[in-house]
């Protein structure tokens, strides 16, 4: 009987597991925080949100679409082969969309006159931050968003709206 | 059901657990407000270690084929692969296994199957490991314990959508779980953050249902 009862209330307190996942929290840094500062933010893992340019071979990460139209030093420069590894090849559907960007920051001098520094990993992560379900009607271009709302329509039918708008408060909390 | 687990859960949530993180997030001054996990359990040894590699090695091989024949078309049935996949080897080395699901345009992909070959975590640098393209929505992990049947305190600390597998005392099949911590964490009316109180037990058991086998 005490065995019994000894089990019982073993696996009374078992119930929930003593295992738990860390919780992870964004470090979402601007643009304008690496201008300020950026050896503050020098080799480490940052979380940057801004608009994507891809021309030719050069990606960068700009605060605002008339910087990448411009050649304004408040964006970052992104390394290709990471960005190529990290969308499976697929990065220049993300021109003009706006991006987060997970990786490390490397505040190389060489390139300020143009950018602030470089963002590079292996472990590169690249996603879509939109805060509008009506998005493309601003901007009709990015060919990543376009692609994602088209999948939506065949996966979620008549659930698709709602389904977009969790996505983009998904993208709003997003954490790492 | 609360247990003495939920005292063992609520870590501190100012655990500089990533080295190259930065100071100062969502307002609060923690280092990336990363808790730190698993006080008890054990690293396992350089055989079992071996082993288990390799047992990874081929889980994520089998993964990148089931992938090439086509995305999965929910997050729920891509934890069911994992699930039916990956809680085998829990079962044979007694570590804890995560991986994370991400959506994409033409349906959801699984990032890298990865374990820190630990009896009862996951670090925060391997889990950074799991990555692919699209955005994240979920991920899945294994509670190695037999008897851990439900998520930790810890674990209802995210938005995403959570799967668990684990195996219950009383019951000879695996089980597999999920929270939706989105619609938790929308009814509290804010996100989770170092800055608020942890969501309870209670609340997030509320969120949490019974997918597959021996719940």
């Amino acid at each position: 009987m005490k065995l019994i009862c000894a089990l019982f209330i073993l696996a009374l307190f078992s119930w929930h597991s003593i295992a738990g996942l860390p919780v992870i929290y964004p470090n979402r840094i601007t643009i304008a925080e690496l201008q300020l500062s950026p050896e503050k933010y020098n080799g480490k893992n940052i979380d940057v949100i801004g608009i994507l340019s891809v021309h030719e071979d050069e990606v960068f990460l700009c605060e605002s679409m008339d910087v990448c139209l411009s050649w304004s030093p408040f964006r970052l420069q992104i390394d290709l082969a990471s960005i190529k590894k990290s969308t499976l090849g697929s990065y220049q559907t993300y021109d003009t969309c706006p991006v987060i960007i997970i990786a490390e920051f490397f505040n190389e001098p060489s390139h300020q006159s143009y950018a602030i520094g470089q963002l590079r990993s292996d472990l590169m992560q690249v996603e879509l931050s939109i805060s509008r379900v009506d998005y493309q009607s601003f901007n009709p271009n990015c060919k990543a968003w376009n692609d994602f709302i088209e999948g939506f329509s065949v996966r979620y039918g008549d659930k698709k709206h709602e389904n977009i708008k969790r996505s983009i408060e998904g993208m709003r909390t997003r954490t790492r | 059901m609360k247990g003495l687990s939920h005292l063992q859960n609520r870590a501190s949530t100012n655990g500089p657990d990533s080295a190259k993180a930065v100071d100062n997030t969502q307002g609060s001054n923690s280092a990336d407000g990363h808790t730190a996990s698993g006080e008890s359990g054990h690293y396992l040894g350089d055989t079992d270690r071996a082993a288990l590699a390799k047992s990874m090695d081929t889980l994520n091989q089998q993964l990148i084929k089931r992938m090439e024949s086509g995305l999965f078309k929910s997050h729920k049935e891509a934890a069911e692969w994992l699930h039916d996949n990956g809680f085998v080897l829990t079962e044979q080395s007694g570590a804890e296994i995560y991986a994370r699901i991400f959506e994409r345009a033409d349906g959801f992909a699984v990032g890298t199957v990865i374990t820190s070959y630990h009896t009862s975590r996951i670090d925060v640098v391997d889990m950074s490991r799991s990555v692919s393209s699209g955005r994240l929505v979920a991920d899945w992990h294994t509670h190695p314990a037999v008897g851990a049947a439900n998520f930790s305190q810890q674990d209802y600390q995210t938005r995403l959508d959570r799967y668990v597998s684990f195996k219950d005392y009383w019951n000879p099949s695996s089980g597999l779980r999920h929270y939706d911590g989105f619609k938790a964490w929308s009814t509290l009316g804010y996100n989770p953050s170092p800055a608020l109180p942890d969501m309870t037990l209670d609340h997030g058991d509320k969120f949490s249902s019974c997918i597959k086998g021996g719940c």
